[in-house]
């Protein structure tokens, strides 16, 4: 019965423990240390600061306190769809 | 004329970049400019790969939707050994899983890399290569299963000599093209995408040919195929757009991810706990009993990163779900987020003994892998491609009545199959499950829900030929994406009370 399932669990540990090591080499080089930063890299620069059509005002407030001054998108990608 | 791109060549400034990125991460916001060319970097196998997608999109459609006609009338279609049920069926599978799904998830992928890592797309040749030697691998492969050349294995009825290595050379030469754009990235960190599609790729070589290896006899065969299955679901369809619903949400709302501690979760949770999920389908097989244990106590352990995955995309939108009118992108990867959450928590419950011995050998597995596989999988790329092909072509989508009619067509077509194969199955399996009841009363229970399974099917099909249309007159129009004149400061009347007081 074991014989027969030793390639699932040579498998398993191929898949599994490869994370396991860049999870602590991650850990050990600090790609953890900053998440705050790193959840705000994806944004271009005045892109927090583009006016969204669907937010309430209080939101746009919000997003004038943060970022600063509303901006028009240059695109025009949010036209009503629905 | 100055690069727009930061240091590109040069090592100690790429060195000093990673060292300000690390420390200032918010000081180091990303031009727009730096931003057009690493779209222009990867343009041309982006564009090749969704081509490719779309075709294979239209191929698996007609493929379902024959077989799933065969279900009402038996002897559609039956001339041709070609045309008959268990060759179509296998081919819809693969043609849907290797070519849309897979293909599109490499343009994602080849598109999402640069953007991330802050630099250009290396190895575009490679990337261009690994599509077509991909494509060429998945049409022989789809010839030899329609000419009747099979492996017999679930989503592995490929040809291993013939097209498998080809798949393996194709996916390998793009996950070449990732993790050169990584090794060459501008910034330290990794958002959490990164982690999702640069491991996606070695999982994916990593089970396919483990998957596919002879070697593997008797009972043994069927826990490696459902081995490969399972994993093919969670290590490779899930991850890539687990990463692409994480960038798409923030970007297009405007504000970060709700918990990045979350995501992390939710990525790591995945990375060590999915790998043993698969034997779960063989519940009541004959196989070591704590081999069955172990992958429902794994498949159980699932619901912590499923959780911290739904949890976070869920208050990352919250307040803000008014946006799925503006952004049909965010409404596809609000639904495909959803899907997510409920086909994982939909499969942790079939795991269990009690929920299995009723859904085992019933249509409910097919409606549950169409809620994984289509509300997911395929919604998540449908906005993928509704988010980044005006960005490459440089131009908006032409036709928001077109946009509607293809999500609503697409979206409420797969509700209604997964509804009616769901109910089916469920009643389908309490039949089977009655001694008192003949084999041919759990068939004809199954009957109106197979027919309405059609109906859906047809009407999903009208999405999908709606959606080529629209990418054909996307990619032909010349309605421009970047409005004439400057941005403009909006005077809102939030604004004017801010302004005035200021």
């Amino acid at each position: 019965m074991f014989a027969d399932s030793i390639a699932i669990i040579a498998l398993s540990l191929i898949i599994g423990l490869p994370p396991l090591i860049f999870l602590l080499i991650g850990v050990r080089h600090g790609y953890f240390d900053h998440v705050d930063e790193a959840s705000r890299s994806i944004f271009e620069e005045n892109e927090l600061r583009y006016h969204r059509p669907w937010e309430s005002q209080s939101q746009m407030q919000s997003r004038l306190d943060h970022h600063g001054p509303l901006l028009s998108n240059p695109t025009t990608e949010w036209e009503r769809w629905l | 004329m100055s690069s727009p791109l930061p240091s590109a060549t040069n090592k100690q400034g790429q060195s000093e970049t990673q060292q300000a990125s690390t420390l200032h991460h918010s000081e180091v916001r990303i031009r727009p400019e730096e931003v057009r060319a690493y779209d222009d970097s990867s343009r041309k196998p982006v564009l090749l790969a969704f081509f490719l997608a779309l075709v294979w999109l239209l191929v698996g459609t007609v493929l379902g939707d024959l077989s799933s006609f065969k279900f009402d009338r038996p002897d559609l279609l039956t001339e041709q050994a070609y045309l008959t049920f268990g060759r179509l069926r296998p081919a819809h599978l693969n043609v849907m899983v290797y070519g849309w799904a897979s293909t599109a998830m490499f343009a994602v992928s080849l598109w999402l890399m640069p953007r991330l890592c802050r630099t250009t797309l290396r190895w575009q040749f490679a990337a261009v290569s690994g599509i077509l030697v991909w494509t060429l691998g998945l049409g022989i492969g789809l010839v030899l299963l329609l000419a009747g050349v099979s492996d017999g294995l679930e989503w592995l009825e490929l040809d291993r000599y013939w097209a498998d290595p080809l798949l393996v050379l194709g996916a390998s030469l793009v996950g070449a093209s990732i993790w050169k754009t990584l090794g060459a990235r501008q910034v330290q960190h990794l958002y959490v995408s990164v982690w999702y599609i640069a491991a996606s790729y070695p999982w994916f070589a990593i089970i396919f040919i483990a998957g596919n290896l002879p070697i593997f006899k008797g009972v043994e065969s069927a826990a490696v195929n459902w081995f490969y299955a399972h994993n093919a679901l969670g290590l490779w369809l899930t991850t890539v757009n687990l990463g692409l619903i994480y960038y798409l949400l923030p970007k297009i709302i405007g504000r970060p991810i709700y918990s990045y501690w979350l995501s992390l979760v939710g990525f790591w949770g995945l990375a060590l706990f999915y790998a043993l999920n698969g034997m779960h389908h063989l519940i009541g097989g004959p196989l070591p009993s704590w081999m069955i244990a172990t992958s429902i106590t794994a498949s159980i352990m699932m619901i912590i990163p499923v959780v911290a995955v739904g949890i976070n995309q869920h208050m990352t939108v919250v307040g803000r779900f008014g946006a799925m009118r503006y952004s049909p992108a965010l409404t596809l990867a609000v639904i495909a987020a959803m899907s997510y959450t409920a086909v994982s928590l939909q499969g942790i419950l079939t795991a269990l003994a009690s929920v299995n011995r009723i859904t085992h050998f019933t249509h409910w597995t097919i409606a549950h892998s169409h809620l994984g596989l289509y509300m997911f999988v395929t919604l998540s790329l449908f906005g993928g491609m509704y988010y980044i092909l005006p960005r490459v072509l440089g131009r908006e989508w032409p036709s928001p009545r077109l946009i509607r009619a293809h999500i609503l067509l697409a979206g409420g077509g797969m509700v209604l199959y997964v509804l009616a194969l769901g109910i089916g199955g469920v009643l389908q399996g309490l039949s089977l499950m009655n001694p008192g009841e003949a084999f041919e009363i759990s068939v004809a229970q199954t009957k109106p829900w197979l027919l309405l399974r059609s109906v859906s099917a047809v009407i999903i099909s009208a999405g999908h030929l709606i959606f080529v249309y629209h990418c054909w007159r996307l990619a032909y129009s010349s309605r421009q994406g970047h409005a004439q004149h400057p941005p403009f400061f909006e005077l809102k009347p939030v604004l004017v009370k801010k302004g005035s007081a200021s």
